[in-house]
């Protein structure tokens, strides 16, 4: 446990994929800082995973893995329905 | 029984007085403690504005509250911030074990820098469109050039019509030697 609080402060607040990637390699952002929860309010990491119309990216185009993308739209949805990001623009 | 750490974000109406507001936290926190709970951390994030409309607000007032609760009592707590008159909405969430919460002030900071970050939108300049305007006039210049190509081509006839001359007096040349043979 010691080495995930490590962990949190190490890393940065907003985690964007990255642009220059592979698109045939498949590599999840949070797997790289070990991210245990996503959290709702961190609005700027919830908008690098949405599109222009704000809907939820799909795992191919982020390249996040399963166990991520699922915390993700958790996170989107909860942050959606507390008005903090719109459901549609 | 056991107690658990949870995370409450309330949504209030903007359009009441501070007196109010400050009453309807103090009665959840009241409602918390009263239950055998304790408040662990109070953030106040104050108005911001709606993503969308919610029955005619366009702002609201948000408070963030971080508590410990036993499991049993949480259905009473939900029941009362369903029913009370200046609550919007309401969102309770149970955050990992030992999950240390990012501050309020860090994520506005952020996302401050992200909106200055974002390149400004070009708006129309009267120079600027002069130049297009030489750019679009370039094409007319070539048009120019193209009128200006006949013009050998008007030589090159004359320049035919000598060696068409030459031609026809080599002719009747070999043809006048053709009749005297």
């Amino acid at each position: 446990m010691s080495q995930v609080l490590k962990s949190l402060k190490e890393r940065p607040l907003t985690i964007a994929p990255d642009e220059n990637r592979n698109l045939f390699q498949k590599k999840c952002n949070f797997c790289q800082f070990n991210v245990p929860y996503i959290d709702y309010k961190n609005l700027t990491t919830l908008k690098e995973y949405t599109n222009y119309y704000s809907k939820i990216k799909p795992r191919y185009y982020s390249g996040t893995c399963l166990k991520h993308q699922k915390m993700l739209s958790k996170a989107i949805k909860r942050a959606r329905f507390m008005a903090l990001v719109p459901y549609v623009t | 029984m056991s107690a658990k750490t949870y995370e409450l974000l309330l949504l209030l109406k903007p359009d009441k007085t501070e007196k109010q507001l400050n009453e309807v936290i103090t009665e959840v926190k009241k409602h918390i403690t009263d239950a055998k709970g304790s408040v662990a951390n109070e953030e106040v994030w104050g108005l911001r504005d709606l993503a969308y409309k919610i029955t005619k607000y366009d702002r609201g007032f948000y408070v963030l509250i971080d508590f410990l609760l036993e499991t049993d009592q949480i259905q009473e707590l939900e029941d009362f911030l369903r029913l009370d008159q200046i609550i919007l909405r309401h969102l309770l969430t149970i955050p990992p074990h030992q999950y240390d919460p990012i501050p309020y002030d860090a994520l506005r900071e952020e996302e401050e820098k992200k909106m200055k970050a974002k390149k400004p939108v070009e708006r129309f300049d009267p120079n600027k469109s002069k130049q297009q305007q030489h750019v679009m006039h370039k094409p007319k210049a070539n048009e120019e050039g193209v009128e200006a190509k006949p013009v050998p081509e008007k030589e090159a006839p004359a320049n035919a019509a000598v060696i068409a001359e030459a031609l026809d007096a080599k002719l009747s040349k070999i043809i006048d030697q053709d009749v005297e043979i």
